[in-house]
């Protein structure tokens, strides 16, 4: 786990970011790109998609929310071990708990394919791994400056979604 | 001797007679009412004779008996030949008055019709029409009235025990001596066999459609399955590639310091090696693309697309190089999106291989391009680097306007993404260069204005192709795909 210090914090609420990335390289490459950027956001990754189910869910060793806070925004690969990119997507829009999170598919993977299913799957953006360090860092960059300053419907303090009213003032229906 | 007229007209009867001892001949013609010679009869003497009045009336009597005679037994002769004929003959072959009764019905007739002669003699012809074609009769003795034949005729007709037979019917008028119309024939053939053997080629031909189109549903799926696998190979192998230009760079980055230039620059080449091959690995998933699909060939105003591009890619704006197009329209045929990667391309790479802090100076222009085979407009690439001759980065497939295919640009080192027409083009990366470069692309002039589809590599193949090597790079005009003048040049 991560924490790195940031000059400006644009919520409210405790913000954590879950990397779901099984290639341990590639996972050094992102550690360094936030680590460039200065964030007061924990970073916690995790191996692969069956993991990051169970930190959703707060299974096994992630019970406890203090050490493995709620995310407010997931980066995940697509080709992992055990259970892949896709299976997290769907277990995320299975759950309306997780509706608000924000969730970016990186991949090394151009298949359209892959990117239709991505955003069939509810994936809030699809972007491919670049190859140098250099974009690398620019693309996290922008992924987390532009997600960290959105809003959400009502959270606790942890972040976690408030179950809410499922009608809206006007009498709206919301799923 | 007096000679009659018979023996100047044959004349070794004389000889003969006189051989014989035959020493008079009386004749009389044989008459027929319409007063036509059947033949002649002659009475031969063996001694010299003079026929009193008597001889010649009983030779007259004679000579009239034996022309009824031939009259009668003549024409039967002939007419029993043709009854043999008619009998013998496996069609049907009937006869009908002028109200369509038949009158004559053959052997042939009563096998395939099954009914007797005396059955169906002054019975209409429409006995053996089914219901669905009543009107056929009428419509065919009209045509008879006219004179017309109406030959091979296919249509059904029904027997005795109600089959229905698929038949060719020939009608034929029959005239008297004065061409009056006085009734028809009729041919039936049964064509059952023909028919069937009609239908079964129509089920082979749909068997045989099926089949194709079963098998090129597999070749679609094998095809299919192939793309998968490359793009899980290219993902895989980008991986490794992705690990040794990072870190390499931040080795670079971080520990500069502490490395002696050598050690840097090792570093340097490990990066620089795992970006180029990065390059080769992606391009082959455009490759891919190309191979999978068949892509639409429309006219594309080529001027429009330039300066387009000119406009919005950043790389390629008025600050950043000089860019002149030389025409204000030129259409080609060509894939438009295909097209617009490629012109990225040779533009890109004219911008980018320019010596430092010089302003990159661009034309593009284009020319038509007589070829053996056809008119092609062509634009042409070929680049040269500094200190070595390369062949060309990227280049086009050419086609003819006969046989209108895309142009697609083949790179071995292009960046984003540029599809190979053959492995075989592939060429070497160019350094960059401070002479003039001069990138071209054939393409072909629109031959009509409809879309077209187009199958990939193993037809372009059959188009002119580029063969660029460094031998044939240096010889400059060699071959007369190369004469035309390049669309890019760089100065």
């Amino acid at each position: 786990m991560f924490h790195f210090t940031g000059a400006h914090a644009m919520k409210t609420y405790q913000t954590a970011i879950l990397v779901v990335e099984d290639d341990a390289n590639d996972q050094e490459l992102i550690k360094v790109a936030f680590g460039g950027l200065g964030l007061t956001s924990a970073v916690h990754f995790v191996n692969d998609g069956r993991e990051a189910i169970a930190y959703l869910m707060g299974d096994g060793k992630y019970s406890e929310p203090t050490e493995y806070p709620y995310p407010s925004f997931i980066i995940t690969d697509l080709k992992m071990p055990r259970a892949s990119g896709f299976e997290v997507l769907e277990h995320l829009k299975a759950n309306p708990a997780f509706a608000i999170i924000p969730t970016v598919v990186l991949t090394a993977s151009t298949d359209p394919d892959d990117i239709k299913k991505s955003y069939a799957l509810g994936a809030s953006s699809y972007h491919v791994k670049p190859h140098t360090l250099a974009e690398l860092s620019s693309l996290i960059k922008v992924l987390h400056d532009y997600w960290m300053i959105c809003e959400v419907p009502e959270v606790n303090a942890a972040g976690k979604q408030l179950p809410t009213d499922p009608k809206g003032k006007l009498g709206e229906k919301f799923p | 001797m007096t000679l009659s007229p018979l023996f100047l007209a044959e004349p070794r009867a004389l000889q003969l007679k006189l051989a014989a001892g035959v020493w008079a001949v009386v004749c009389a013609p044989l008459l027929n009412r319409a007063d036509e010679v059947l033949g002649v009869l002659s009475i031969h003497f063996a001694a010299p004779h003079r026929p009193n009045d008597r001889d010649l009336r009983l030779l007259d009597l004679l000579a009239l008996q034996a022309a009824d005679y031939l009259e009668r037994k003549g024409p039967k002769e002939a007419q029993a030949r043709l009854a043999a004929i008619v009998e013998g003959s496996e069609d049907a072959i009937l006869t009908k008055t002028l109200d369509g009764n038949i009158r004559s019905w053959n052997a042939g007739a009563e096998r395939i019709f099954g009914y007797q002669a005396e059955e169906v003699i002054g019975q209409p012809v429409t006995l053996f029409v089914p219901p669905e074609r009543a009107d056929e009769e009428i419509q065919i003795l009209e045509r008879l009235r006219r004179g017309e034949s109406v030959a091979h005729y296919e249509t059904m007709r029904v027997t005795k025990d109600g089959r229905k037979l698929d038949v060719s019917l020939t009608n034929s008028p029959v005239k008297d001596r004065h061409g009056r119309f006085v009734g028809s024939s009729r041919i039936v053939r049964d064509i059952g066999e023909l028919v069937r053997a009609r239908q079964v080629l129509v089920r082979s031909r749909e068997d045989l459609e099926r089949l194709v189109e079963e098998r090129t549903a597999k070749l679609r799926e094998a095809l299919a399955d192939l793309e998968h696998m490359s793009y899980s190979m290219i993902h895989d192998m980008r991986a490794p590639l992705r690990t040794m230009a990072s870190f390499a760079t931040l080795v670079e980055e971080k520990y500069a310091a502490s490395l002696p230039p050598e050690g840097l620059d090792y570093f340097r080449r490990i990066r620089e090696a795992a970006n180029r091959l990065d390059r080769l690995v992606t391009g082959a998933i455009n490759y891919n693309q190309v191979v999978r699909h068949d892509l639409a060939v429309t006219p594309v105003e080529v001027g429009k697309l330039l300066r387009g591009m000119i406009e919005t890619y950043p790389n390629v704006q008025p600050a950043v190089a000089d860019i002149n197009i030389e025409f204000n329209e030129l259409v080609v045929l060509g894939n438009e999106s295909l097209l617009t990667q490629c012109f990225g391309n040779l533009l890109g790479n004219a911008v980018k291989f320019v010596a430092p802090g010089v302003k990159p100076h661009i034309r593009v222009w284009a020319e038509s391009l007589q070829s053996l085979k056809s008119k092609v407009q062509s634009q042409q690439t070929e680049e040269d680097a500094v200190g070595h001759v390369t062949p060309s980065k990227q280049h086009a497939s050419g086609a003819s306007a006969l046989n209108p295919q895309p142009s697609t640009i083949g790179s071995a080192s292009g960046s984003k993404t540029t599809a190979s027409a053959s492995p075989k083009r592939r060429t070497k990366e160019s350094s960059p260069c401070s002479s003039a470069c001069t990138g071209k692309v054939n393409l072909p002039a629109p031959a009509s204005a409809s879309p077209l589809s187009v199958k990939p590599p193993s037809a372009w193949a059959a188009g002119p192709v580029w063969n660029l090597n460094p031998a044939q790079e240096a010889d400059s005009g060699s071959s007369c795909l190369r004469r035309p003048r390049p669309i890019i040049e760089r100065s």
